[in-house]
């Protein structure tokens, strides 16, 4: 029994309602619920939207589909659809209801099948499997003589006022009645021709849910509205024409689809949203001709093909143009958008294995990718690197020997754990200003990383490999020394990356996972850059206790006990898991909050959180979003917060919401630093500050300020102070 | 036309023994400027004798000992030596450069502090502490270097009573093949005292041994000492790490890099015979590196390099008050310049250059100071040409130790000056005065009256 009703909590109510918000590329209760609302004006075709969408949940959930696709009511919106359509066509009875049944079951099928047919390529099938559903029942339906076709639709008013008595109607009579522009009166129509009603009222709802979900799909749709509106004033075909059964729904459905959906809403999308409305205005014409000769209506189909279409057509461009796909769904243009702005600049470092500069100290790099003199064609994505002193001299006075050359045998280390694949040894170092082109690469080490990814070092000095071929090495350890064997005229360290393991492969362009650059006497840290000519460059020292303390392994429990504005003390628990993707993330039972993190040994840092908003795992998401792993009390390291995860349904988020696709002009920064540590090596205790910066345009304002202390080993007490909130919170245990 | 020169007949006796092998020695090319500023300009502005620093080349020095040892090792710290110098303008251009202070008396660890040093960057060395000190440096997180055991035990006592957790290495002293052994400072390795006062620290719940610390000897001109001291200290942090579980966090090798500066009854220059400090780097680098460590487990290796990093920053500039004939006929020149301000004379043969253009006619003499005391020589014998009352003259490579173990004695002590990298010219130091000292002097009131009308 507790099973039953789990089952129906977890999986079936939310399938169910999100069959609703789905028609809308949502996954909105609010929304499902006022959707489900309105499809009971027409109260026959309400509920046998209902029950198809039920059965189709629960049919797919015995038979065992993929539970994310069915929560997210992606198999069953196609079955309320049809179950809308057939109530507002036919009229109740016996009959009636074994052929919902059967179209319920019928669009299922489709829409799997669709679903393995069109999901191997990426594809959604959208509306499809309803409008077929609806034309298999539509087509032979004359020839079922005790289902009746429904006079209901003709006596509305009769309908409306069985559900809600008299005020119902007036209200309804008033709003039907409003002096509105033609134009709008059309698109309030159009849009509640989606659930196969043809009125402002519930036009106007369906508006005003979609602006509280989503003011981006909002705009996509009077984008699409009007886009079709100036191209039928345009072409010169009637207004009415469009708003035929659901017509105008395609154009309102394109919009968003394409607008805000299946890519990252951006000027470009809204300009390709804008394109495609006219483009599918042909569609339609020519496909009414065509599906008139068999008697039937196109409902959404014209929209669901040109979509699928596009989007394929978008999927296989072999660079990513300026109209982005939506990689990751979250069934919001608004969390799509916020996401990959925030996700493009921070998980850059998802990508790439981390690579180290391989060698101590710092040192400059005289010739970088593309350069001028020897790393050309396959070979430009290479860097040489070699050490100067402060006025620049590579070697000091004199004489011009190799061993007055200041990188001349100084360590060269594996910039990764890895595996020596190949050395080549015994080639003799040049004198100054001689090269040797025959062995081109000189004292040579190779070393794999992974597959495909392979690390080389050259011109070193002839044995000096303190590393033979088959030996494991780890990321920092001395391999060999610097030299000038080769064609190299000068002692340097070349050093490339390609994806074999021959020598002197095709060069890789990537880039190194941290490191710091110095102008003047101002240090930054570039974190996934390559560097360029001319560049001073040290490694990224990592501290240990730092290093510890954020090392999350899973299984790992952190107790905390906190207060909330100096009221009681509370007590958290949070356990390290990890996904089946091996991503890791810190959970807490008790509000069910999830913090997905990385750790990257140089880095600690927040990419995702899903979940309460309150709870203290939110509040340390946001103190420790991202934290440098070594003791640089100079260095600052600066990120954004997504938008939506900080500011919630709040009234300026809103307005940026519309705005957004074109600027952001809202910003929510963080900025993390040591502001004191008890020494500077090997430190005890590490204090970390953290400054949540709000900005309007150019204006900026804190909204909020942490503290992280870390001591022996752990995260011993977090804080952090807005205008709202105080958390104060220390940790009790760690198991 | 200017009128010549007039250039004294001189009488010189021809040696005909054997030919110097390495030919004539063009070493009085005169410095006429430190930096861009003319020396007479200097002299003329802040007086004579006069102490010049030249920041360019302390950065300079700093920078490159610097690169030399962080491109071969990948923890490495400076500390300045403060004795070496410690006048504030010269200790924070060490620490704007990153170097820790390096302090071995109560009175250079509260110049640190004044210098802005966090607590937790300086290192306390030395057998003098007082509980004071310890009590000042335990509380700030400072690294004690423990010299000898009624230290350990008063800090043993003193962390006890105060409840103080501090972090302390100890300073060892051992046999590296070099004369003479310095095992004066800190525990001998070879018969057992180091790993007694270590059993001690380990023993105690206070105290936190967190490094190693050895310094070796002074102007050491062998860089295989370095090996040798570098091994000890390493087996005896993994003796640690095996027998107590405990990591060692530092080794601090000190110092005793030598400057080049020639070095008396040594007979080549200093620039060919002391090793570079690459090879230096090399000996202590490759020790560390070999001995195998755990990659994530290398000590931090820190230094307290003093001389080599500030000798040849430093310049003296004096004037001639006469020359005369000695009784052997050999030719004497009376300087400002006193072995009071110039101590290390005492061991160095210092390079001298005149500031001005000179008589192409060279002779061996005798540099006296005006001290009114026989030993008050600064060059015994030395090669120039003959310098006459008023001429001017540079001392080379007198950075470390004159400006902090010079006397007040019979006159004042000269000003300093700091020459920043734009040339520009600071007094760093003041010049003493008749009230300098007098501020320190107090009169018991009988002897108020000086008696004499």
């Amino acid at each position: 029994m507790h099973s039953i009703v789990n089952r129906i909590k977890e999986t079936i109510l939310p399938a169910t309602l999100n069959s609703y918000s789905v028609v809308f590329f949502f996954n909105n209760r609010l929304f499902a619920l006022i959707l489900l609302g309105v499809t009971f004006l027409n109260f026959v075709a309400g509920l046998s939207g209902f029950i198809a969408a039920l059965t189709a949940v629960i049919l797919a959930d015995r038979m065992g589909f993929n539970r994310t696709l069915l929560k997210q009511g992606v198999f069953s919106f196609n079955a309320l659809l049809a179950g809308i359509g057939l109530g507002t066509f036919y009229e109740p009875g016996l009959v009636f209801v074994v052929l919902l049944l059967m179209a319920a079951l019928l669009s299922l099928i489709i829409s799997v099948v669709l679903s393995g047919f069109l999901g191997k390529y990426g594809l959604p099938f959208l509306s499809i499997p309803f409008v077929i559903t609806l034309w298999i029942i539509m087509l032979p339906s004359a020839q079922f003589s005790n289902l009746g076709l429904t006079q209901r639709n003709v006596f509305w008013i009769n309908e409306m006022y069985a559900i809600g008595g008299n005020p119902l109607l007036d209200l309804f009579q008033i709003i039907d009645n409003l002096p509105l522009n033609k134009v709008v009166i059309v698109y309030l129509r159009s849009l509640s021709s989606i659930i196969f009603q043809d009125n402002l009222f519930s036009g106007i709802i369906i508006a005003l849910a979609i602006f509280i979900t989503s003011r981006i799909t909002f705009l996509l749709t009077i984008l699409g509205f009007v886009s079709a509106y100036l191209f039928a004033l345009f072409i010169g075909t009637d207004m009415a024409s469009f708003s035929f059964y659901n017509i105008g729904a395609n154009y309102i459905l394109i919009a968003v689809a394409i607008g805000g959906f299946f890519t990252i809403p951006s000027v470009y999308s809204y300009l390709w949203a804008f394109l495609l409305v006219p483009v599918l205005s042909l569609l339609i014409l020519f496909m009414r001709s065509l599906s008139g000769l068999a008697d039937l209506p196109m409902f959404s189909l014209p929209f669901s093909l040109l979509t699928i279409s596009f989007v394929y057509f978008l999927g296989l461009r072999i660079k990513s143009g300026k109209i982005k796909i939506t990689p990751i769904q979250h069934f919001s243009p608004e969390i799509n958008l916020y996401t990959f702005e925030n996700e493009t600049d921070r998980l850059t470092g998802n990508r790439f294995f981390p690579l180290h500069l391989p060698f101590w100290g710092e040192w400059i790099i005289n010739q970088g990718y593309d350069g001028k003199i020897t790393h050309l064609g396959e070979w430009q994505s290479a860097l040489d690197m070699i050490l100067v002193d402060e006025m620049k001299n590579v070697h000091s006075s004199t004489p011009f020997q190799n061993e007055n050359f200041y990188c001349y045998n100084k360590p060269v280390i594996a910039p990764a754990d890895g595996i020596v694949v190949d050395i080549a040894d015994n080639i003799e170092d040049n004198e100054p200003g001689n090269v040797n082109t025959k062995q081109n690469w000189g004292n040579s080490i190779i070393i794999r990383h992974m597959d495909g990814l392979y690390t080389q070092m050259s011109h070193l000095r002839a044995g000096s490999f303190r590393k033979s071929k088959g030996d494991y090495v780890s990321a920092g350890e001395l391999v060999a020394l610097c030299g000038n064997s080769g064609r190299s005229p000068e002692p340097h360290l070349h050093f490339q990356v390609q994806a074999t393991p021959l020598l002197g492969s095709k060069t890789l362009a990537y880039p190194f996972s941290y490191y710091l650059l110095r102008t003047g006497d101002k240090y930054e840290l570039k974190s996934y850059s390559i560097p360029a000519e001319g560049d001073m460059i040290t490694n990224v020292t990592t501290d240990p206790l730092l290093l510890s303390a954020f090392n999350f392994q899973p299984g790992m429990i952190m107790k905390f006990i906190y207060s909330v504005n100096d009221a009681e003390k509370k007590a958290a628990k949070w356990e390290v898991f990890t996904d089946a993707y091996n991503n890791k993330y810190l959970f807490c039972e008790e509000s069910r909050s999830y913090a997905y993190f990385v750790n990257d040994g140089t880095m600690f840092y927040f990419t995702a959180f899903y979940g309460d908003r309150k709870s203290l795992l939110f509040y340390f998401y946001l103190t420790a979003y991202k934290v440098l792993l070594g003791n640089y009390p100079d260095i600052e390291i600066n990120d954004f917060f997504p938008l939506h995860i900080i500011k919630r349904n709040s009234i300026s988020l809103w307005l940026h919401d519309l705005a957004a696709p074109f600027h952001q002009y809202l910003k929510v920064h963080y900025t993390n630093r040591i502001k004191w540590s008890d020494l500077s090596s090997n430190p005890a205790c590490v204090h970390l500050v953290t400054k949540i910066d709000r900005s309007v345009f150019r204006s900026v304002q804190t909204e909020g300020t942490g503290k992280v202390i870390v001591e022996n080993n752990r995260i011993r007490e977090f804080t952090l102070e807005t205008s709202e909130i105080r958390i104060c919170s220390e940790n009790s245990a760690i198991l | 036309m200017e009128k010549l020169k007039y250039e004294r007949p001189v009488i010189r006796k021809m040696n005909t023994g054997l030919m110097n092998k390495f030919g004539s020695r063009i070493e009085n090319e005169p410095v006429t400027q430190i930096d861009g500023i003319p020396v007479s300009s200097l002299i003329k502005k802040f007086g004579s004798p006069l102490f010049v620093i030249s920041e360019k080349q302390l950065r300079s020095n700093i920078q490159n000992a610097s690169r030399i040892f962080k491109t071969r090792y990948p923890k490495v710290q400076f500390a300045w030596s403060y004795k070496t110098n410690y006048l504030n303008a010269i200790c924070r251009i060490f620490h704007q450069e990153g170097s820790w202070a390096e302090v071995v008396s109560g009175f250079e660890y509260q110049k640190a502090l004044e210098n802005n040093v966090p607590g937790n960057k300086i290192i306390f060395n030395g057998p003098d502490k007082s509980e004071d000190d310890l009590l000042i440096a335990s509380r700030n997180n400072s690294l004690i270097h423990i010299d000898h055991l009624d230290e350990l035990l008063t800090l043993i006592d003193l962390s006890d009573k105060h409840k103080l957790r501090p972090r302390v290495a100890v300073r060892i002293n051992m046999d590296t093949g070099i004369y003479p052994k310095w095992d004066r400072f800190g525990f001998n390795l070879e018969n057992g005292q180091a790993s007694n006062a270590i059993a001690r620290i380990m023993n105690d719940k206070n105290l936190q041994l967190v490094g190693l610390h050895c310094h070796i000897g002074t102007f050491i001109l062998t860089p295989s000492a370095y090996s040798v001291a570098a091994t000890k200290l390493c087996e005896l942090a993994r003796d640690v790490k095996v027998k107590y579980g405990r990591s060692i966090e530092y080794l601090d090798l000190g110092g005793g890099f030598p400057s080049t500066n020639k070095l008396k009854g040594i007979y080549m220059p200093g620039s060919d015979t002391v090793p570079s400090m690459d090879q230096f780097a090399d000996a202590i680098t490759n020790t560390l590196l070999g001995f195998g460590f755990r990659q994530d487990e290398l000590p931090l290796l820190v230094l307290e390099t003093g001389r080599a990093l500030i000798d040849d920053a430093g310049f003296l500039l004096g004037t001639v008050l006469t020359n005369k004939r000695l009784s052997d006929g050999r030719r004497a020149i009376i300087l400002d310049i006193g072995v009071n301000i110039l101590f290390t004379s005492l061991w160095y043969d210092h390079k001298i250059s005149p500031a001005q253009d000179s008589v192409q006619i060279t002779e061996d003499m005798v540099l006296y100071g005006p001290l009114c005391m026989n030993i008050d020589m600064i060059r015994e014998s030395v090669n120039m040409p003959v310098m006459e009352k008023g001429d001017q003259l540079v001392v080379h490579k007198v950075g470390a130790y004159n400006m902090t173990q010079w006397m007040q004695f019979i006159t004042y002590r000269p000003n300093v000056v700091l020459i920043d990298t734009e040339s520009n010219s600071h007094i760093i130091r003041k010049a003493e005065n008749l009230n300098t000292l007098h501020s320190m002097e107090q009169l018991p009131e009988h002897l108020k009256n000086s008696g004499l009308k």
